[in-house]
């Protein structure tokens, strides 16, 4: 294709060569016509060498590039990354936005949430119209040059200017583009990029239902949610019927990355990985649930709780105040019985009364705890408790929330959410195309330089014009 | 396109010849108007421009494929070959 366009091309500039000498010979005496031979057979004779120069114009994008540092591969890995980053803000924006139910959250919501959301819009568009252009240049650039050439060479001027520029910017966007992160990194350096930890885990509103080993619920667990590399990111209690709700403003929990977490039942602790997308349920594209079951352990009652280890649980019936689990040992092994200091308890193993091998008094969240250690030789046990309590005390805890404390944004303190938006748009609207503008005028240069208007680059060698 | 390159061929070829014929034509009216027993200096001015410019014209016809040759060698110099120069 490109060599066909090249011959076509090639014998265009020999014809306009010849059409000037033929107007040169002319025997007419009108200077209008007569003028056009000279131009004709410069044009004809620069088309030429342009089109000879074909693969040195190749050579030159290469060797230019490759002296700035152009690399396509890096280029297009920068903008999958922002555009990334843009479609998760828009995603958290909008999760944001569904879920605030506070009074006033409509004009919130309206007044600021739309217009971010539009404004991240004109960024994606951006983005993704560079990455079409990036991608024109990559696989159609060598044809566009020898088209570029083609159109330079038709005689008298017709398509000379378009064709020009054609070559131009084939060959200034094939140089310059693939440096543009280098120069929109450097020109956003003095502002700071904000932490957009958000963008890199996500948010989702969850409603998190720990269970124990039968499946009751476990009253106030405390959900620690970690990054692999032990930030906080959010700690939240549960409340009386086992159900942690993350799903309120200025809540929520990671949707997009795996993180560790730490759920802490009256110092009972169960670490868990939890991958979100495998592990949330799904009510919408915005709630979830998550079932975490905590084994080895039974509730009795709030904050009243048995702790097995290595011990199965066969059956458990609670009759007229008394707790009656069924439990098989393996080995000589331990349990635990969790109460709070002020409450009343009898332990019977197989019937008959006894009392605990260690006692620990301690304090969990500002409630005075106390746990009894039991021991069970092999074989199948009869546990029986009787429980008595006045109060179910409450831990008091300082949450964290995860959208709030951890990633900073809040509708109620619109800022947080408008200064990376802010960012970004500079970042991905403003500085990428003010390079394009770059781009652009250098293109156009380069086009007068190639003879897109009347002062050339030839015309300035050959007849010593000013350019 | 291997119509178009046919075409735009025998578009110079004829070009060439009409050329030489004009050059023929231009070389007796230049001389005609120049050796006319008038007393017209401009006419006769007019009749030297047409041979001058007959005579490189004509000079430029000839060499044309020397041109074009000239070109392709010294630019090919630096880069692998691409078309032919035209043979007229």
């Amino acid at each position: 294709m490109e060599y066909e366009l090249l011959v076509t091309a090639f014998y265009l500039s020999a014809l306009s060569y010849y059409i000037g000498t033929l107007l040169y010979i002319l025997p007419i005496p009108f200077y209008g016509v007569k003028k056009w031979a000279p131009t004709l057979m410069v044009d004809g004779i620069f088309s030429a060498i342009l089109v000879f120069a074909y693969t040195i114009l190749l050579w030159l994008i290469e060797y230019f590039g490759g002296l700035l540092g152009s690399d396509w591969a890096s280029f297009y890995t920068w903008l999958g990354v922002k555009t990334g980053i843009v479609a998760t803000l828009m995603t958290i924006l909008r999760v944001i936005a569904a879920s605030a139910s506070f009074t006033g959250a409509k004009v919130i919501v309206s007044s600021i949430i739309t217009p971010l959301i539009s404004s991240l819009t004109y960024v994606t568009m951006t983005l993704l119209t560079i990455a079409i252009i990036a991608i024109i240049i990559t696989s159609y650039g060598a044809r566009l040059l020898a088209l570029g050439i083609l159109l330079h060479s038709v005689p008298f001027r017709l398509t000379r200017a378009s064709g020009a520029m054609i070559i131009s910017i084939v060959m200034v966007f094939s140089i310059g583009l693939p440096i543009m992160p280098l120069y929109v990194e450097l020109l956003s350096q003095p502002i700071g990029m904000p932490d957009l930890m958000v963008v890199d885990y996500g948010i989702a509103y969850v409603k998190i239902y720990i269970n124990d080993s039968i499946g009751k619920p476990i009253s106030f667990p405390v959900f620690t949610a970690i990054t692999q590399d032990n930030r906080t990111l959010a700690l939240y209690l549960g409340g009386e019927d086992g159900v942690i709700d993350a799903s309120s403003q200025d809540r929520g929990l990671p949707s997009s990355r795996s993180y560790n977490v730490d759920i802490d039942v009256a110092g009972i602790h169960l670490f868990k990985t939890i991958d979100p997308i495998k592990e949330y349920v799904g009510e919408n594209s915005t709630f979830y649930k998550l079932y975490i079951s905590i084994n080895n352990t039974l509730q009795l009652e709030p904050l009243r709780l048995i702790y097995l280890e290595g011990i199965d649980i066969q059956g458990y019936s609670l009759d007229s105040g008394y707790h009656e689990i069924t439990v098989y040992s393996q080995d000589n092994s331990y349990f635990y019985v969790i109460v709070y200091q002020q409450d009343n308890i009898i332990v019977y193993i197989d019937g008959e009364l006894k009392s605990p091998l260690e006692t620990t008094n301690y304090i969990w969240y500002s409630i005075d705890m106390v746990s009894f250690k039991y021991q069970l030789s092999p074989g199948q046990h009869t546990i029986t408790i009787k429980l008595s309590y006045d109060i179910i005390p409450t831990p008091s805890i300082n949450e964290i929330h995860y959208l709030r404390d951890t990633a900073n944004i809040s509708l109620l303190n619109p800022l947080t959410i408008i200064n990376p938006i802010v960012y970004l748009i500079f970042n991905l609207f403003i500085a990428p195309l003010s390079y394009i503008v770059v781009l652009v005028s250098s293109s156009y240069a380069l086009a007068r330089l190639l003879g897109g208007t009347a002062p050339s680059l030839f015309r300035a060698l050959t007849v010593g014009g000013r350019l | 396109m291997t119509d178009i390159i046919g075409f735009i061929q025998d578009l110079i070829i004829n070009i060439t010849l009409v050329a030489w014929i004009m050059f023929l034509l231009t070389w007796v009216v230049g001389w005609a108007l120049k050796g006319a027993p008038i007393p017209f200096l401009r006419i006769k001015r007019t009749g030297q421009k047409f041979i001058e410019d007959a005579v490189w014209a004509a000079f430029w016809l000839a060499m044309g494929t020397t041109v074009f040759a000239l070109i392709a060698y010294i630019v090919t110099q630096f880069q692998q070959p691409f078309p032919e120069p035209p043979t007229i």
